[in-house]
């Protein structure tokens, strides 16, 4: 409802109460009026956070920044990664333009990572989601890794798995393999471990496919089997047993 | 030609380069095994397009014998289709550096190959060399020259950390020094020996260890007679991210298109690459430990001038920038992050902010890069 909307309204309203006889229909008429009148949620850039955005300097750019936090809540992305970006941007002394866009392309990649990981158990769950979409990795790979692990936060694995791809394993492998080793139930400590050995293993000049390879398997054999070896369905039909969102 | 069909880069964009040092025991035909001790140094830049590397190394054995060699190879690739790779490479050696024995070769290839996990190459290559053999008596003999041309075709391939390529070649050359010495005659009048090989190369890397093997034989062809055979297997061990162990042992046929001879031959070198890729092991590398109860520290250290101002930012911190104090000639920040994905970058005198040495890079979508770590 815009603001001029919510004036005329209560202008309405009050109105309708100063009125010495006030009929049924009347009261009916304020009852229905007088809840639009309030805005049904707080405002989504509470003021510490409004000045942020006011820090930056083009009017434009900063009005738009202002409207995509305020849409957030409703698409169901948290603001603060948002406000984080709109930092960065500042500190890094970007222009405003180029802030406007990157919190544009992040909003748009929290959405994203929100419908894969649904449900988000976490905001930096669905920050780590967001930062794999970036490096490459596709929406059928977090929604099977949520399908194996509905309970679990996929935080750590989705960080590594950005990490790898950083370091120049391709996006498909370093994905399969990070879904086989949360299959198997490999710890964050098993996985960052391996992440670093990845890492420390593609700066003495091992190709990072195959520094992949072998640091997973390593893992892999300290591992059960797979509770769920279906690999190969994208998205699960069914998902009994999920909690609910936190 | 030293140069594998098929070599692809492993690591793109990124030059590197490196110093030999090392030992070898060479024994040739109708020469007594000798000693030597062996240098080189080598500078490589790999693309997707375009890669050059360059090598330069010095011989000396216990005999005098002394040789220096210069190759260069250079690998081009058309942007919209890298599969299709054009090589050109040159050498030159020049050998009795400190003998009266003196001559020197230099050969050149062109190579085309197409493929990204294997495919095809075909080229052709071309070589001439001279020599002065030592003279018998006091009469000096006269400066020989010889040449000789090539094509080879082959297959090559790569899966996972195993690399094999197969070459067929076939070679003309009127070296008859190089001929006789490893058995090899004519049965009737031609203008050059006939040499046909069959060379396969194969390699496999494993965490650090490198292993590389070539069988090769020879036959002759037209009016070409003899057959001579050599094995050859290379080793390397990563002792550190900048110091790798190389051990060499076995025979190498005979190079026509160089004019040097069938030898069999042990070596031991160390190769230290100098910078190449930033590594986990420097001491500026960014170290996280975990703490029992979630969360980490993160130490990130930054090498730059005593009188540098060096800050650091990251996400958890809201990218408000804080100045790292220097220890130990290290500007050093510990930072304390708890669980979750976080990116970090520092920079030095103001500059362009960056991702710390030792922490993946990753785009900041506001046109420069940040460091990200997690922390379980």
């Amino acid at each position: 409802m815009s603001r001029h909307a919510i004036r005329a309204s209560v202008r309405f309203a009050s109105w309708l109460g100063n009125q010495r006889s006030m009929t049924g229909a009347r009261r009916f008429a304020i009852a229905l009026l007088v809840p639009c009148a309030v805005p049904a949620q707080p405002p989504a850039v509470p003021a510490p956070h409004a000045a942020t955005i006011d820090a930056m300097p083009d009017a434009p750019a900063r009005t738009a920044v202002r409207e995509l936090l305020d849409r957030a809540p409703a698409r169901g992305i948290p603001v603060e990664p948002l406000l984080t970006k709109v930092r960065e941007g500042i500190a890094k002394r970007a222009n405003p333009e180029r802030i406007r866009d990157a919190v544009q392309l992040l909003s748009q990649r929290l959405e994203q990572a929100r419908g894969a990981l649904d449900p988000a158990l976490s905001v930096a769950e669905l920050s780590a989601g967001a930062g794999a979409i970036q490096s490459g990795v596709s929406l059928p790979t977090l929604r099977e890794l949520r399908h194996l692990s509905p309970a679990a936060p996929l935080t750590v694995p989705l960080g590594v798995l950005t990490e790898m791809i950083a370091d120049g394993v391709p996006p498909r492998p370093a994905g399969l393999r990070i879904r086989e080793l949360v299959a198997r139930g490999a710890s964050s400590a098993q996985l960052i471990a391996m992440g670093a050995d990845v890492r420390a293993d593609v700066a003495t000049g091992i190709a990072p496919g195959t520094a992949l390879e072998l640091r997973s398997k390593r893992v892999i054999s300290l591992l059960v089997a797979p509770v769920t070896p279906t690999f190969s369905s994208p998205v699960p039909p069914l998902r009994p047993g999920r909690p609910g969102p936190p | 030609m030293p140069t594998q069909a098929g070599a692809q880069p492993a690591r793109v964009g990124r030059i590197d380069a490196w110093i030999d040092a090392g030992a070898a025991r060479v024994e040739q035909p109708f020469r007594a095994p000798a000693s030597a001790g062996l240098v080189g140094l080598g500078v490589a830049r790999t693309g997707r397009t375009l890669s050059l590397s360059g090598q330069a190394t010095g011989t000396l054995a216990g005999d005098g014998l002394g040789a220096g060699q210069g190759l260069v190879v250079a690998s081009v690739a058309p942007p919209i289709f890298t599969a299709l790779r054009t090589e050109v490479g040159a050498s030159l050696t020049m050998f009795g550096l400190a003998s009266q024995e003196r001559g020197s070769n230099g050969a050149s290839l062109l190579r085309q190959s197409l493929g990204w996990r294997y495919g095809g190459v075909f080229g052709t290559l071309a070589g001439s060399h001279t020599r002065r053999p030592l003279p018998m008596s006091r009469n000096a003999l006269p400066l020989e020259r010889f040449r000789a041309t090539a094509v080879d075709v082959g297959l090559w391939g790569r899966y996972r950390w195993i690399t094999a390529s197969l070459m067929r070649q076939r070679a003309w050359s009127n070296d008859y020094l190089v001929a006789e010495s490893t058995g090899f005659g004519l049965i009737r009048p031609a203008a050059s020996y006939d040499f046909r090989d069959l060379i396969l190369n194969t390699g496999l890397t494993v965490s650090g260890f490198n292993v590389q093997g070539t069988i090769a034989r020879r036959v002759g062809g037209t009016a070409t007679r003899g057959e001579s055979r050599a094995a050859l297997l290379t080793a390397s061990v990563a002792m550190t991210p900048s110091l790798t162990f190389v051990v060499s042992g076995g025979d190498a046929l005979a190079d026509p298109l160089r004019g040097t001879p069938q030898f069999t031959m042990t070596s031991a070198a160390l190769r230290w690459r100098i910078g190449g890729r930033r590594t986990a092991a420097r001491a500026d590398a960014a170290v996280l430990e975990t703490r029992g109860n979630g969360g980490a520290v993160l130490t990130v250290r930054v090498r730059a001038p005593s009188d540098a101002r060096v800050e650091i930012a990251s996400s958890h911190g809201e990218w408000i920038a804080s100045t790292m104090p220097r220890e130990e000639g290290l500007f050093v920040a510990r930072v304390l992050l708890p669980s979750g994905t976080h990116r970090v970058a520092v920079r030095v005198n103001g500059g362009e902010w960056g991702a710390p040495v030792g922490l993946a890079s990753v785009r900041d979508d506001l046109g420069g890069s940040a460091g990200l770590v997690t922390v379980p």
